[in-house]
């Protein structure tokens, strides 16, 4: 494992915001860390801070407190974001709706990262032969390059920002639910582009999505996260077929899924609400198999192979 | 109970005309759930919109019969839909919001619905109201009564346009993607919720979804639509576990759902035909894989194959 | 139940343009406005075409002429034709109101999307700077600031493109300020360019339209502003064939010579409500709301 390079090291890193007196905890206390060729898939629903972790990794967000490394050197300085290759780290969003700027061509939009690297770099990256193999790469076609957004389905934009994402040769990329407002046809595509992407060029993705078929295809690890906190973490297979957490056994028997018959009983949770207190377990109060114990939180403990959880049971 | 013969819709635009719905024929039978599954563009929440003359001005209804216990839709005052609307056929949809008074609390809505569709007095209203409350599986009833839809979560706002939907109670529900603005948690909640409702009060249920998995969990027939067609439609479990038609075999094999991760996934390629200019054969002929000639040429019509299973292709079946 | 109608129906921006100047149309007092003031911009350049005389050459024997086939708006006191004047004036109005909104709207989309971009302390100077020009009622700073740099017809312009650009850093900044939420400025911010090209390159084109129709809506109070400070004698000094400088002097003569003041005033109001009147119409065509 040590001769592996880490990509991202994360250390107890936490995001408050301050909403009026009361402290909302986006992110709290995490610690994990991304190796170099890895499909780190970050699930959660609405409100866990996938979101968040995100931001914090490109810049749009700077956290409360700990540390980001990225290859060894620390991603923020106090509140500033430091660069030290610009272009080595990229994003794919969404909405590929918003994401493109609509009053630029799309030659303009995919060549826009090149303009925070040197001039050569960006004349090096930016030849004209460099851009057509690149959009044909992603399955768009040289006459594409001076129509503007408008004129594409949403599959279409999603190739065009991921033409944009790949036009620097970052070696990370941060995919932000880059399907979930694609059409299932159209879904398949990208996610086979990601795929193959990835082995040609040897990249590390951190998926974030909401949707536990997509990470379980696309990804190598997953990290379940639930109000801010990760309560489970481990290798796909592990967590998907075994899973600890009640919360992660919660979330996959919740999927409506038409592979597997569902006549299997849904996990649920717990039937009347309890107030969590300051120490609690942060899923205290829904948690099904809550007892007096997790009225002091469990931490994140090792069990078996890489396979992380965070709960006494 | 309700059924769709021959229905066409097309929209005017500035630029030309869509054929947003080509010939739709369907059925929704006493207690019955059922699907309409497609994905953006197929028209499906367009047939949803028509059923209770919602569509929007520049769509015009060209053919068709949209026929409830046997009265034409189609046909009727704009009085005379408005009794029919929300008292016998109600209409969920994906953002709650929508249709929640945001500055009203949450219980006086559902109480001045009720007594719109119930002569009944303010008290039993309120009654009604907490009662209904529970059939939605709210727990605590008297609290979330006085809430603004603000204070609320998705899935609780949710839970309360189902309630306001069900206050009638309606002889059929129709439910525009209501889970797809929802967590998955929340959403399996909500579906075995409208299932249950399904079950006990025997409102039938036209589910409109672009998710294959929320079909097989609560539809007991679905129809599949594509450009503003439907290709396939028949009892749940064989649409989805023997689909016929090409387009819901790729729909079906293109989910990463279970898939190996070492393979790649089999996507449709390309894009949906531009309805504008639909194809003079099968609006899927550009994207199947087992195109024939034939499919260029003509367009083939949905055809009974077996036990209501009905599939629109040309392609040689057995059975 | 109350429901509401969703279809998704996708259109292009040029189908939302066309559909704009389809209603721009149906709206008839619009319709009007447009055809008066191409009507004056056409007379305008083809000024030299429409009429023999040259604006500023004397001819005392003629001076004091009521209207007539030859001197269709009469004679000034020194035998100008009042016509030739009045379209060679429109040239003068016109083209400067023009200039000056078109400086006060670069410079205010210049400022307004710095300001709303980079927010802070910059945002709070800049905006309470704006703030305390727009305490001054435009005309009177317009006025003091002419008489400052010293009556001209250039510094009447430079006077007017200043008491305007308040009106622009508002608009700009508050456009930036919803762009800067935008996922696509986000994503630009995530690449790591440099702020100046995101505000260049994406805020910026991105928040031009509102400032351009801002300034059709300004273009007739310029016009007013230019001949008050020309009236004033703070604008165009005679011999300039500037409408205002010619109803300064003209309204002297008004009881003997009628004709001499009349016509500028009639232009004036003419050219200024047009514009107002289009105005008006792409307000009620852009936001249906306002009934104002």
């Amino acid at each position: 494992m040590d001769d592996m390079t880490m990509i991202i090291e994360m250390d107890q890193v936490q995001k408050y915001y301050q909403k009026g007196k009361v402290t909302i905890k986006a992110l709290n206390d995490t610690t994990l860390s991304i190796l170099e060729g890895d499909v780190l898939g970050l699930v959660g629903e609405s409100g866990s801070g996938k979101s968040t972790f995100g931001k914090l990794l490109i810049g749009l967000e700077h956290p409360t407190g700990g540390e980001i490394l990225y290859e060894g050197n620390p991603l923020w300085k106090k509140s500033k974001y430091v660069r030290r290759k610009p272009g080595e780290l990229q994003t794919v969003f969404q909405d590929p709706q918003s994401s493109l700027d609509p009053r630029m061509t799309i030659k303009e939009i995919i060549l826009e990262p090149l303009y925070a690297l040197s001039k050569n770099e960006r004349k090096q990256k930016g030849s004209y032969d460099h851009l057509i193999k690149l959009i044909k790469r992603v399955g768009l076609k040289e006459e594409y390059l001076d129509r503007y957004p408008h004129e594409f389905s949403g599959g279409q934009r999603q190739r065009i920002a991921i033409a944009r994402a790949l036009i620097t040769e970052p070696s990370f990329i941060i995919l932000d639910e880059p399907t979930s407002a694609l059409d299932v046809s159209v879904q398949a595509q990208v996610l086979n582009l990601l795929k193959e992407i990835k082995e040609e060029r040897g990249l590390t993705y951190l998926f974030i999505s909401h949707n536990m078929s997509v990470i379980k295809y696309m990804c190598s690890k997953v990290a379940v996260l639930y109000k801010g906190n990760i309560v489970e973490m481990g290798e796909t297979e592990e967590l998907f077929n075994n899973p600890q957490h009640p919360y992660t056994e919660i979330l996959l028997s919740s999927l409506p899924s038409l592979i597997e018959e569902n006549e299997q009983k849904m996990k649920g949770f717990a039937e009347t609400a309890q107030s969590k207190t300051e120490n609690s377990c942060i899923f205290y109060e829904k948690c099904p198999k809550r007892t007096e114990k997790c009225l002091v939180g469990p931490e994140l403990e090792l069990r078996g192979k890489d396979h992380m959880v965070a709960c006494h049971y | 109970m309700l059924e769709i013969k021959n229905l066409h819709v097309n929209f005017q635009t500035f630029r030309g005309t869509i054929e947003a719905l080509k010939n739709i024929n369907l059925t929704v039978d006493e207690k019955e759930v059922v699907g309409i599954v497609g994905e953006s563009g197929s028209g499906k929440s367009i047939t949803a919109l028509s059923i209770l003359n919602l569509l929007e001005k520049n769509a015009d209804i060209i053919d068709g019969e949209i026929s409830y216990r046997g009265e034409n839709l189609l046909t009727l005052s704009k009085k005379e839909i408005q009794t029919i609307r929300g008292k016998k056929i109600a209409m969920v949809f994906q953002e709650p919001m929508t249709a929640l008074h945001p500055t009203m609390k949450v219980g006086e809505q559902l109480s001045e619905v009720i007594r719109r569709h119930r002569v009944v007095s303010k008290k039993e209203a309120k009654q009604l109201m907490i009662n209904a409350l529970k059939d939605v599986h709210i727990h605590n009833p008297e609290y979330v009564a006085k809430q603004y839809p603000f204070e609320l979560s998705g899935g609780m706002r949710q839970r309360i346009v189902i309630a306001l939907a069900m206050a009638a109670p309606p002889d059929l529900l129709i439910a525009d993607e209501p889970t797809t603005a929802l967590d998955v948690t929340i959403q399996h909640e909500i579906l075995q919720l409208m299932k249950e409702l399904n079950e006990k009060k025997g409102t039938s249920i036209l589910f409109i979804t672009h998710d294959l998995g929320v079909v097989s969990e609560v539809c007991d027939r679905t129809i599949v639509m594509y450009a503003g067609e439907v290709i396939e439609s028949g009892v749940t479990k064989e649409v989805l576990y023997a689909p016929q038609h090409p387009y819901t075999k790729a729909l079906i094999e293109a989910l990463p759902d279970g898939k190996d991760a070492n393979e790649p996934l089999k996507a449709i390629h390309g894009e949906v035909p531009n309805l504008m200019e639909r194809p003079a054969g099968c609006a899927f002929a550009s994207r199947c894989q087992h195109v024939m000639e034939v499919c260029k040429m003509k367009q083939p019509h949905l055809t009974h194959w077996q036990n209501q299973h009905d599939v629109a292709c040309w392609l040689e079946r057995d059975g | 139940m109350e429901v509401q109608t969703q279809t998704e129906v996708q259109q292009a921006p040029f189908v939302k343009r066309s559909a704009l100047l389809y209603k721009l149309k149906k709206n008839k007092l619009t319709m009007v406005g447009a055809v008066i003031l191409g009507v004056i911009i056409l007379a305008a350049l083809f000024a030299p075409l429409l009429t023999p005389y040259n604006p500023n050459v004397i001819d005392a024997a003629n001076k004091f002429q009521g209207p007539s086939w030859a001197h269709w708006f009469g004679t000034d006191e020194v035998g100008r034709d009042i016509f030739t004047r009045i379209l060679y004036g429109a040239r003068l109005s016109l083209g400067l109101a023009i200039v000056a909104i078109v400086i006060a709207a670069i410079v205010g989309l210049m400022i307004g999307t710095v300001s709303g971009y980079f927010g802070g302390y910059i945002d709070q100077i800049i905006m309470r700077t704006m703030d305390m020009i727009l305490a001054f009622p435009t005309l009177i700073l317009a006025m003091a600031l002419a008489a400052a740099l010293g009556p001209s017809i250039q510094n009447a312009m430079i006077a007017i493109a200043f008491v305007k650009i308040p009106v622009y850093v508002r608009l700009a900044r508050s456009e930036t300020l919803s762009l800067r939420e935008s996922l696509f400025v986000k994503s630009a911010q995530t690449f790591g360019i440099h702020p100046f090209r995101i505000i260049r390159k994406h805020i910026m084109p991105n928040s031009v339209s509102p400032v351009i129709i801002q300034g059709t809506l300004d273009v007739g109070d310029a016009i007013l502003l230019i001949a008050t400070l020309g009236f004033l004698g703070l604008g165009a000094q005679p011999p300039a064939p500037e409408w205002g400088a010619m109803i300064s002097i003209g309204w002297k003569y008004l009881l003997d010579f009628w004709w001499y003041p009349t016509f500028p005033c009639l232009f004036l109001f003419l050219s200024a409500g047009a514009l107002n009147l289009m105005g008006d119409g792409i307000r009620d065509v852009l936001d249906p709301r306002s009934s104002r």
